[in-house]
């Protein structure tokens, strides 16, 4: 590997790991107000809720909402399992099982 | 020994909890492990990079721009935009980690990954050693990510690519299961932001690239959303 390469890396590491660090450490025991907390709460919902859409309705950046787009039709199996039994790992092997039928069918 | 004895219900929980991302991990791993190679990147230093750096999109992004010829500035531009909604995970379960010394901070920072924004929240309603909990379940997914690391380094080319899109649903499929079972306590709140975040965060990839997309539409609708609750606090009051 190249010393370009290692420096990329180093780098790379370097701060992707204050990325993830540096929140905790200034927030840490630190008393935030109920507004802050609400919004802090619904985070994780929202960041979770647009990077799955994303990967649903995005192919290579452009829209990809046509029929042949199968993960819509895992979407919406998904949503029906995640409601109907509350267990995470129906839902996602169910979810993938009817993926793996649907591409290798159609 | 006494302490595993201690925490062992929350140890299991933690490493049931993390299986369920095998395929997940799979599909990252394969797909770094094929733009590494395809750039002569040693298995040895694929692996190396794999568990130190600890974020595969990180990891593609920077190594297809390398691959394309961009400079160290904006590699290391692209790491920060690409790794910045890590941040956002961090600030998301910060209020759920309080519990955990100041000391282990740096340690337990290494292994926040995008799964613990759903995983430690609803984790939090069913009680147990939540410190211990969220420890041990970004452990257990780093020791998966190495392990399948090594195991598609070594037999990447056995996995058939018509497995590729299935397996790779696995992500959206964990972030819906877990927004779906974070918002029940909070359906109609936690509907709005949804409604909210996921669409502005396609329509915001016409301007911007898909990574700013979501950190923005998710500040947005976690804004909102807070502040329709506050409100209607504050009417049934």
């Amino acid at each position: 590997m190249t010393n370009n390469l290692i420096i990329i890396f180093a780098a790379s590491a370097a701060i992707v790991y204050l990325i993830r660090y540096l929140p905790l450490l200034v927030l840490h025991n630190v008393n935030i107000p109920r507004a802050l907390n609400k919004f802090l709460h619904n985070l994780p919902v929202a960041i979770l809720a647009a990077l799955a859409f994303q990967f649903i309705f995005l192919k290579e950046g452009q829209l990809h909402h046509g029929l042949d787009n199968f993960y819509v039709i895992g979407l919406f199996a998904c949503i029906f399992l995640a409601l109907k039994t509350k267990n995470l790992a129906i839902t996602v092997f169910g979810s993938i099982s009817l993926l793996f039928f649907l591409n290798y069918f159609f | 020994m006494d302490h595993f004895k201690e925490h062992k219900e929350d140890i299991l929980a933690a490493f049931k909890n993390s299986i369920v991302f095998a395929p997940m991990l799979v599909s990252i791993t394969t797909s770094y492990v094929i733009v590494a190679k395809n750039i002569d990147i040693g298995p040895l230093e694929i692996v190396l990079w794999t568990a130190l750096i600890f974020a595969g999109t990180v990891q593609i992004a920077v190594l297809n721009a390398y691959a394309g010829g961009a400079g160290l500035l904006e590699l290391i531009l692209l790491a920060f935009m690409t790794g910045l909604r890590l941040g956002f995970v961090s600030m998301s379960i910060f209020t759920y980690v309080q519990g955990i010394r100041k000391k282990l901070l740096p340690l337990f920072s290494f292994f926040i990954v995008d799964p613990a924004a759903g995983v430690i929240p609803a984790r939090a309603k069913e009680g147990g050693n939540l410190p211990v909990f969220s420890f041990s379940f970004l452990i257990f997914i780093w020791l998966q990510w190495v392990f399948y690391g090594c195991l598609v380094v070594l037999l990447g080319a056995f996995i058939p690519e018509a497995w590729e899109p299935a397996f790779s649903f696995a992500m959206p499929a964990i972030f819906i299961g877990l927004t779906l079972s974070m918002i029940q306590d909070n359906f109609l709140y936690g509907i709005i932001v949804i409604a909210i975040a996921a669409p502005i965060s396609l329509l915001l990839t016409f301007l911007f690239t898909p990574q700013l997309s979501s950190i923005i539409a998710a500040i947005f609708a976690a804004l909102v959303g807070a502040l329709i609750e506050e409100r209607g606090g504050v009417a049934n009051d």
